[in-house]
């Protein structure tokens, strides 16, 4: 299939390009590759003279019944079945990169073509086309685009407006931005400009993420000959509206990807977000009204004023029009960065585009439908559920970026959540407590969740913990940090159930064999000096508490015995022992004392690494993997 | 008025008590506001302390030597009453009594 | 028809002198509307005490101006340190609104309307209907950070919980703080503030008095769910001063936002994210600021504590007496924690209008200095030098005899920095009496013009310097020499953008202002309005003045001060409705002893110290050895064996400030007195009643017996120093009904009036504290 979705974009310089508007009249057709010249011509003279013609140049034909006149035909049955985008309703026509992505190709894709009369045809027109498109921001949270841009201040208070594209794109699983930047990066200058005029603003900043190093650029060069052909800068595209753009590199800080951490950063300071309201329309940028918007939302708006918003609100379901990059990555066999209708399903999308799920559909386990702040979605969803903001929403999860990941039957899913718990507590910008506090917490549990060293209540626990973070943080990566987590309990809790019962089972087995080897002199040497210590299960799990928590006091802390972390792999697991036992200090050193001069002398020397590894990176790596205390009994 | 250039020579320091805004203490204010230039620059080192106080009295006090102090009240007096009772307080300075110690 | 005011509690006007008395205000509130509250003369007295803190700065308005920048670019520019684009409550603190019903909005707390100023938040609207919330990083002086998320409250309407002291109120909001939806998000946050925090509170020194765990128990659990490891952090070194313990740090940034906004330093700051956030110095550095022990009061658990008292005491064992700072002229309000007889730690108390509820290092940590080098017993130099110990009797005698031998004209006083005006006032009834009419207050000038207070006192008021637009700085090294009077120029540069020009010796102010040169020519470039900042000042709408004390010291003080007055009447910085010109005095007893006319009298011989005979010392030890010439008999009255004590004949133990009831008048003219905390030292004596005695052995009986007395005796001389907690404004001149100054300005510089902030008086430079912040600190 995706061989096929190449093909049919390699054919296209081929085909003629139809343009069907409501009023049902054909367009000019004409071939795309004899267009060069004239197109080139065309934006340099600005001229009107235009073979090519988009519904932007003809408004005076675009429907507009007068008074009196009979009532329009009514609207065609609604539309059930999505997908299958054809390659002339495409918007990113060069996303693998098969053409020169700068201006000479832009030009041959149609960018840059009578941009001048669509920014004449001023502020309030383009926000009105944006609204009627029905485009909704593809940056996550769905916004309608139209609306968004109106909330700009129509009159100045005296402070510039700004325009802020959000090119952070740092959501795990999404790759459909980098496509337009390297690929594509007229479409999103083009698009900066007509938004700049959509919003009164007379500079842009993209704030692109540091790691996008070729992308940053290619869009750096193309920003450049946009310059040089002066569609930007003073009187931009001749049009007598001065727009100035820069490019700003981010340092790679996920939290950046917020819109207002992303200000903040873009200010100079650090990538905190901050708090709501006022809103960036209000106070953004330095303080002046800002919009916030992502890349491919800018980079459509170009091609939906040219071709009508009619015909990008022609695709997908009613409030979830328009086409979309999704981007499949996982177990898929071929995963890609493909542009489709909205509203398509689930399945059609990976199967016609992604050559299917990695040894059949019915070898899925679980998609997660949006990038990783949403949640996973479990087979039997999967198999029905459709691509927008809508329908996905009502099954308890998000199109978030339209990234999804696909999970077969082999993925190990509570290690797959567990990994996005470690990325969120990582990228966590620690500025608020539920966040800052909730999603170290959160790994820590996944973590255990992960090998089932854990209560059967702690899965409650669990779920409790991403309530408490969830709606209670200044920004939405209190959000990103709970849900996988949610979407995990809710759909998986029978696996996470299993791994505890299996730990459990293994422990007891464990401990009948330790029981039977050094045990027996352990407790023997052991009950002497404290003379409380009955029975081996209970020293172990002092060597445990003790080690693991470079603690010398654990009882200190008052807990219970029997909830000890116990995520350090040792070789001997650990039984639980009574409360009682573990109360008595002196017994604890006792065996500390005894361990150390007869069984094992350099158990000092694992608690000290253990130690300094708390203190060094104890957020940073999983000290499991890389200090094993040496209490080995076996 | 030459007792004003003696002031220094029976006084050792003047004291006017005035309320910053009653209409007890405006004469005083307008004493002090007409005579503070003349009487400083006749007695450069003579302490003319003009203190005031929400809704005090007004009052002149003259310090003499060896600590005997002598005051007058002034609410009800006019500008020039009030340089009269100056007069007054300078022409009827005690004796200079020696202190009964030396 | 008018709405419905709710008639919530009116913050009070600045000067608490009683409406009609005062000659002009800031306050917008007119003097109806002031009428009408019916707070504004009665309850001043009141203004100290909790309830006043309540309703003057809990509940207290956004100040109109500010609110409507709220979301505007500018403050956003000018903050520098503030990361939101809002002044946030720092303007709150203002004391002044207009409650006018257009600008009231109605809101519904729990059920019940109040009616609101319009730019309140939502905590603040709930302070007014008197529900209490939850908070840890909201302080009202503080830019607003909204990260500790404790004051979550439930708005109708709203999906989720919001923070309420960053959210703005709106007309007709329905709040809810007492819902299940709002008790479980306050849990859960409680829940993750306590998962790091250690469980050391038996033996950290917030303990009793610490936010959180007030908090916790209304909000904690009994027991923890979390089992993993707790974070710990590597404790920062801030000097001597403040003792962190970060693991137990919430990361409110209390600590951070006092450090840019307040202290205007950048020290302080946030290291890392996540779960690995850390506050810090960022390079090692210690905390540098006057003001750098106040963040241990508005830390709101345990990890920022105050260095010295570490261990030292429990919070519920102490003994609070309220009482006033004498460490400099500001007279900041202070609490004296003692234990017995010990001063354990001292606190600001709350006065808006005069150290709000800061107060600097030295004030609150030179108290160790109460314990060293104590004179505890009446002592004479005998025949072979040495002091030994006599009876108060013999002291008191010998001192007396010694008096009288000496021709009055041969006699002199001085009267130290902490003197109270008791004292003074006995003294000098002493001195005159027996015929001396040689006095002085250390710091005033030997022969100092104390006629007209308006010339020597802060008359914009302190709290009043915060609305100037312009201010010429004469002389002086603020920050040093009034760290709060300092921090009210920030203030005003902060929020009113005012323009500071600096003459004299180059310093540091924490806050931008152009230092216009070191000499007295500037000044007469400025007078005479060649200057380019003399116009800045002539368009200022409220210009200033503030000129040190450190001028007194020059021989040529009359002419700087002349130039001053012409400055000062070029921009018209004294009106009818404003009067700019400020005389900032550097020690406690300085203003008093003006007022009291601790000055020489007529006819008395002024600089030439040779012909000096007898010198009585009241705790004063500015003077050189030098100074004194060889054959005098010297008198030291005073708390500590400092310099002068060394050359004295006669030592008559007195008492310290945190010992006696005394009366200070501050640098803008404020009555107050001190308060016993702890028992006198040995056998120490009131310094007014050692002066007592000793007229009466002198043979010149002062005709007082009681501290009440002494007072009635300071009513005939400056009755202003009768009006306790009150500020006696200070009426200007006309220029005509000045005489004309002759004198010529000299060329030599303006010298620094401090060397070291830390150590200036009797008892900081005996505190060992204040010698280790010498030693961090101290410029070099």
């Amino acid at each position: 299939m995706m061989q096929k979705a190449q093909l049919r974009c390699k054919s296209r310089r081929r085909t003629r390009v139809r343009e069907v508007h409501d009023s049902g009249l054909v367009l000019d057709i004409c071939d795309l590759v004899g267009q060069d010249t004239q197109l080139k011509k065309v934006g340099c003279s600005g001229s009107g003279a235009a073979v090519r013609a988009f519904s932007a140049q003809a408004p005076p034909a675009a429907p507009s019944p007068p008074a009196g006149t009979p009532p329009p035909p009514p609207p065609p049955p609604e539309k059930t079945q999505f997908g299958g985008l054809s390659d002339e309703d495409r918007i990113f026509t060069n996303v693998y990169g098969q053409h020169d992505p700068f201006l000479k190709g832009a030009l041959k894709r149609g960018d840059w073509y009578q941009t001048k009369e669509l920014v004449q045809k001023g502020t309030d027109w383009i926000v009105n086309e944006m609204k009627k498109s029905g485009l909704r921001g593809r940056g996550g949270a769905g916004f309608p685009s139209g609306l968004k841009w109106s909330f700009m201040p129509k009159v100045s208070d005296g402070r510039p407006s700004y325009l802020v594209v959000n090119a952070d794109e740092s959501e795990p699983g999404t790759c459909k931005d980098r496509e337009i930047m390297r690929h594509d990066p007229h479409k999103l200058i083009e698009g900066c400009l007509i938004a700049g005029v959509g919003m009164r603003a007379r500079a842009g900043y993209i704030y692109i993420r540091g790691e996008y190093v070729n992308e940053r650029r290619n869009l750096q060069r193309a920003l450049a000959e946009a310059y040089e052909a002066g569609y930007l800068g003073k009187n931009a595209c001749g049009s007598g509206y001065d727009f100035d753009l820069h490019i700003h590199y981010g340092a790679g800080a996920y939290i950046c990807g917020e819109e207002t951490a992303l200000l903040e950063s873009l200010e100079g300071k650090q990538g905190k977000p901050r708090l709501k309201p006022p809103f960036p329309a209000n106070a953004g940028l330095y303080g002046c009204p800002t919009t916030v918007t992502n890349v491919e939302t800018v980079a459509v708006s170009p091609t939906i004023l040219r071709r009508g918003p009619e015909w990008f609100a022609s695709f997908g379901r009613k409030n979830n029009s328009g086409t979309k990059l999704f981007c499949i990555s996982g177990h898929v066999n071929k995963p890609c960065t493909v542009e489709e209708e909205m509203s398509i399903s689930l399945r059609e999308l990976i199967e016609r585009h992604c050559g299917g799920v990695r040894g059949g559909w019915d070898n899925l386990l679980a998609v997660i439908p949006g990038g990783s702040s949403v949640p996973l979605l479990p087979k039997n969803i999967c198999d029905d559920v459709i691509m927008d903001f809508d329908a996905l929403k009502a099954v308890q999860s998000g199109l978030g970026t339209a990234a999804v990941i696909v999970m077969d039957k082999s993925t190990d899913v509570v290690d797959a959540i567990a990994r996005l718990s470690y990325f969120y507590k990582h990228e966590s910008c620690g500025q608020c407590t539920p966040c800052r506090e909730g999603s170290p917490w959160l790994w820590h549990m996944m973590e255990r969740m992960k090998v089932g060293n854990a209560k059967l209540e702690e899965i409650d626990k669990l779920q409790e913990v991403t309530k408490q973070i969830e709606g209670h943080t200044i920004c939405a990566l209190g959000d990103a940090a709970a849900w996988p987590v949610q979407g995990l309990i809710r759909h998986f809790r029978p696996e996470l159930e299993k791994r505890i019962h299996e730990y459990a089972k293994r422990e007891v087995e464990l401990t009948r064999r330790a029981r039977i080897s050094n045990a027996a002199i352990i407790a023997r040497r052991v009950t002497a000096p404290g003379g409380m210590v009955e029975s081996t299960a209970f020293q172990l799990c002092i060597i445990s508490t003790m080690f693991a928590h470079g603690n010398d006091y654990p009882w200190r802390n008052g807990r219970d015995s029997t909830t000890f972390p116990l995520h350090f792999q040792y070789d001997v697991c650990v039984c639980r022992s009574n409360d009682s036992m573990n109360r008595g200090g002196t017994t604890n050193y006792a065996l500390v004392t005894f361990l150390r001069s007869w069984v094992q002398p350099n158990i000092r020397d694992s608690a000290n690494q253990i130690m300094r590894t708390d203190k060094q990176d104890y957020y940073g790596v999983n000290d499991s993997k890389r200090f094993q205390p040496r209490i080995i009994l076996k | 008025m030459a007792w004003r250039s003696k002031l220094s020579q029976s006084l050792r320091e003047l004291r006017i008590h005035m309320c910053q805004t009653s209409v007890a203490s405006k004469a005083t204010r307008e004493f002090v506001v007409k005579n503070y230039k003349d009487l400083k620059t006749l007695n450069p080192r003579l302490p003319i302390l003009i203190r005031e106080c929400s809704g005090i009295q007004p009052r002149l006090w003259a310090r003499y030597d060896y600590g005997v102090e002598r005051s007058i009240p002034l609410d009800g007096l006019s500008e020039p009453e009030i340089n009269a009772k100056l007069e007054e307080l300078v022409e009827t300075a005690p004796q200079s009594k020696t202190p009964m110690h030396a | 028809m008018a709405p419905r005011c709710r008639r919530y509690p009116l913050p009070l006007p600045r000067s608490s002198t009683g409406s009609g008395s005062r000659r002009f205000s800031f306050s917008p509130v007119d003097s109806s509307s002031a009428a009408e509250s019916g707070v504004a003369g009665s309850t001043s007295r009141a203004l100290h005490s909790g309830v006043a803190w309540y309703a003057g700065i809990r509940g207290k308005f956004y100040e109109g101006k500010q609110s409507s920048d709220f979301y505007k670019w500018g403050s956003g520019l000018s903050l520098g340190g503030v990361r939101h684009a809002r002044v946030a409550s720092m303007a709150a603190v203002g004391a002044k609104f207009e409650a006018k019903p257009e600008d009231c909005i109605e809101v519904s707390v729990d059920g019940k309307d109040v009616t609101i100023a319009k730019g309140m938040t939502v905590l603040q609207a709930c302070e007014v209907a008197g529900v209490d919330i939850p908070r840890f990083c909201y302080h009202p002086r503080l830019s607003i950070a909204g990260n500790c998320r404790m004051c979550l409250v439930e708005v109708e309407k709203t999906p989720k919980p919001v923070a309420s002291c960053a959210m703005p109120a709106l007309p007709g909001m329905k709040i809810k703080t007492t819902t299940p939806l709002v008790k479980k998000a306050r849990e859960g946050v409680m829940e993750f503030l306590l998962i790091n925090h250690p469980l050391d509170c038996p033996i950290c020194d917030q303990g009793g008095e610490c936010d959180l765990q007030d908090q916790s128990m209304v909000y904690g659990s009994d027991r923890g769910r979390f089992i993993e490891a707790k974070r710990s952090v590597v404790d920062k070194n801030l000097g001597p001063l403040v003792k962190t313990v970060m693991t137990r740090c919430i990361q409110c940034t209390r600590c951070v936002r006092f450090a840019s906004e307040i202290a205007g330093v950048q020290d302080l700051g946030v290291l890392g994210r996540g779960g690995a956030e850390e506050i810090g110095t960022y390079v090692e550095r210690l905390m540098v600021s006057e003001l750098s022990g106040n963040v241990i009061d508005i830390c709101p658990v345990g990890a920022l504590t105050a260095k010295p008292s570490a261990f030292t005491a429990r919070s519920w064992e102490l003994k609070s007496t309220e009482s006033i700072d004498v460490s400099d002229a500001i007279g900041a309000n202070i609490r004296i924690d003692s234990r017995g007889p010990e001063v354990m730690r001292i606190l600001p108390r709350l006065n808006e209008e005069v150290n709000e509820e800061w107060i600097s290092d030295k004030a609150r940590f030179a108290y160790d200095g109460l314990k060293r080098q104590r004179l505890n017993e009446p002592l004479i130099r005998s025949a072979d030098g040495q002091l030994e110990p006599v009876s108060w009797a013999r002291a008191l005698k010998t001192v007396a005899e010694a008096a009288l031998k000496v021709n009055p004209d041969q006699m002199a006083a001085i009267a130290g920095k902490l003197s109270d005006a008791e004292a003074m006032m006995a003294l000098k009834d002493l001195m005159n009496r027996l015929g001396c009419e040689r006095l002085w207050v250390e710091g005033n000038g030997e022969d100092t013009v104390a006629d007209l207070r308006s010339n020597y006192l802060v008359n914009s008021t302190i709290a009043g310097l915060e609305n100037t637009d312009a201010c010429l700085l004469v002389g002086t090294e603020l920050r040093i020499e009034a760290p709060l009077l300092n921090h009210r120029l920030r203030k005003a540069v902060r929020n009113l953008r005012a323009k500071v020009g600096v003459v004299g010796p180059e310093t540091e102010l924490h806050f931008k202002a152009e230092h216009l040169g070191n000499n007295a020519e500037v000044l007469a470039s400025i007078a005479e309005g060649k200057h380019p900042f003399a116009q800045t000042l002539s368009k200022a709408k409220f210009p200033s003045i503030v000129v040190g004390s450190g001028v007194l010291q020059r021989s040529d003080k009359e002419a700087v001060l002349a130039a001053v007055q012409t400055i000062s009447q070029n921009a018209n910085v004294i009106r009818d409705d404003w009067n700019g010109y400020n005389f900032v005095l550097l020690n406690a007893a300085q203003a008093a002893g003006l007022d009291l006319g601790f000055v020489p009298g007529s006819r008395a011989t002024v600089g030439d110290k040779s012909s000096i005979k007898f010198l009585y010392l009241l705790g004063a030890d500015d003077l050189t050895p030098e100074d004194i010439p060889v054959d005098a008999f010297v008198v030291y009255q005073g708390h500590h064996g400092d310099r002068s004590a060394y050359r004295a004949d006669v030592i008559l133990p007195g008492v310290a400030y945190s010992e006696k009831e005394g009366t200070f008048e501050n640098t803008e003219g404020r009555t107050q007195q001190t308060s016993p905390a702890v028992p006198t030292v040995g056998d120490a004596r009131d310094d007014w009643k050692i002066i007592r005695a000793l007229s009466e052995l002198a043979g010149v009986k002062l005709p007082y017996d009681t501290l009440n007395g002494v007072r009635a005796r300071m009513l005939a001389v400056a009755p202003n120093l009768f009006r306790v907690d009150e500020l006696e404004p200070a009426t200007p001149l006309p220029k005509e009904s000045l005489p004309e100054v002759k004198a010529k300005l000299e060329s030599s510089p303006f010298k620094r009036a401090i060397e070291n902030f830390y150590m200036t008086d009797p008892i900081s430079r005996a505190s060992k504290t204040m010698a280790q912040s010498t030693a961090a600190f101290s410029r070099s």
